[in-house]
């Protein structure tokens, strides 16, 4: 049987023997996603606990419980790096979609875990999920940078930011859950976000600019 | 009946709030408006989410009780941001900090026990209560110091909304005509109070921008509170309240940002 620990330390090693090349950005990029993945694997570690702990089933857990946590310990490590050393927002944008494509990169592995499908299916699977992951942390982190434009870091306004990327996860996990067009909207949706967002982030940038 | 009537009004929810979104973003980085416009899109957005979530669940699961309210972490998302917004008017010396928290929390707290009482996740309604807690403590200071409303009113208000709790409390057991009586009674006086706001903000809009803002947005608090006070019949009354609540949340903002640019 192959275990999740095991896949994350066959894809982290080499990243880690990487580190020892690289420099700024792209240092800081491969660093945050293997954060990324080690956030998605504790992650796990909690739905079990929770599975057990509630004694909800395995899907009410991914659908119910599942947004909660992940996008909460996504959070967490952008949120450390953001007091502690106060990057600016370039740093805090790449570290977010490091985190971010960790975290799907290693979730979509555990996933072929469980059965391996068909490539179409693999393929539509892999784009949404990472994709979502991506685009969740991106919107955080473009929030928080707002919010620290203004000077506006307050508990509500993290929290606020928080709580919809849970809703927009918890969203996309019920959709996805029920096969036919309800999943197809689902896959759809980060995807469409995606879309929307370099056109925000530019907004954003110009904004912060003048 | 009341299946069909509460998805229909949600329905009518995202409807309304899908051009609200639009206009709050509109808003965005115009002129002197600030952070403002920022918190509250996303406070609609959020609330515009929780519609969703609940017809998608509705439509892909009926008939079947949700384990945990995934929709109610985005009612959190939706107060949260909409307090980020009312911080941006409220100044840390101010003052009346510490009768407003107490106020807040024993109004909210009241509530937090009958929701237990009535459904039993206590959990739940006390993690997603607190948020509640927070918007009254702010509500309750910037209309103090705004003025929004005469102190008399505001203290009628007070004891009135206070007084229903107690009574709601004191007869959770009751069954019969005291309960037909204590339960017409609060609802007459929930749903007054609620029409009271409406007149009072239509003053607002009238007047100040500011004053506008924390009326129409005591009245959206106001309005979700009462939805969760009442059953049946009453609950969509209210839910058609909070929907009428929230285009005039927007026309306070219009009018505050206009004011600003003015400035």
């Amino acid at each position: 049987m192959i275990y999740a620990e095991n896949i994350l330390l066959c894809i982290a090693m080499p990243l880690v023997a990487t580190l020892l090349f690289l420099q700024s950005s792209a240092k800081r990029f491969v660093f945050s996603f293997l954060i990324g993945m080690m956030v998605c694997l504790l992650s796990a570690y909690i739905g079990g606990f929770l599975e057990v702990a509630s004694g909800m089933s395995k899907e009410d857990v991914a659908i119910f419980l599942s947004p909660v946590t992940e996008e909460a310990m996504k959070f967490l490590p952008i949120l450390l790096y953001l007091f502690l050393f106060e990057p600016d927002e370039e740093c805090l944008l790449l570290t977010s979609a490091g985190i971010g494509a960790g975290f799907a990169t290693f979730e979509n592995c555990c996933y072929l875990l469980m059965g391996a499908k068909s490539l179409p299916y693999m393929l539509v699977r892999g784009a949404a999920v990472g994709i979502m992951h991506l685009v969740s942390m991106v919107a955080l982190t473009l929030g928080l940078n707002l919010l620290r434009y203004y000077k506006m870091v307050r508990f509500s306004g993290i929290l606020g930011a928080l709580s919809l990327a849970m809703t927009f996860h918890g969203l996309y996990n019920l959709l996805v859950s029920v096969d036919g067009i309800p999943s197809y909207i689902g896959y759809a949706m980060p995807v469409l976000c995606a879309l929307l967002l370099p056109r925000q982030f530019k907004r954003f940038k110009e904004f912060t600019r003048e | 009946m009341g299946i069909i009537m509460e998805n229909i009004l949600n329905f009518i929810q995202v409807v309304v709030l899908l051009p609200l979104i639009l206009g709050f973003a509109g808003m965005m980085g115009k002129g002197k408006a600030g952070m403002l416009p920022v918190f509250f899109t996303f406070s609609m957005l959020s609330y515009f989410l929780s519609s969703v979530y609940y017809l998608v669940y509705g439509f892909l699961r009926p008939g079947e009780r949700m384990p945990f309210a995934v929709n109610e972490i985005a009612e959190c998302a939706m107060l949260l941001l909409l307090c980020a917004g009312l911080e941006t008017f409220l100044t840390r010396d101010m003052i009346g900090r510490l009768t407003a928290m107490l106020f807040a929390v024993f109004f909210v707290g009241i509530n937090i026990i009958l929701w237990i009482l009535w459904s039993g996740e206590w959990v739940q309604d006390i993690v997603f209560g607190l948020p509640y807690i927070y918007m009254l403590y702010l509500l309750i200071r910037g209309n103090i110091h705004y003025k929004t409303i005469g102190m008399v009113e505001g203290h009628i208000a007070m004891y009135a909304s206070l007084m229903v709790l107690l009574l709601q409390m004191f007869t959770i057991k009751a069954t019969g005509t005291l309960r037909l009586v204590v339960d017409r009674g609060s609802y007459l006086v929930v749903y007054g109070l609620a029409l009271w706001l409406f007149w009072s903000c239509k003053k607002a809009l009238q007047e100040s921008g500011v004053k506008a803002i924390f009326l129409t947005a005591t009245l959206f608090w106001w309005t979700i509170m009462v939805m969760y006070m009442s059953s049946g019949i009453y609950y969509d009354i209210a839910e058609a309240m909070n929907i009428l609540a929230m285009p005039l949340l927007y026309f306070a903002m219009k009018k505050e940002v206009g004011e600003r640019d003015l400035c």
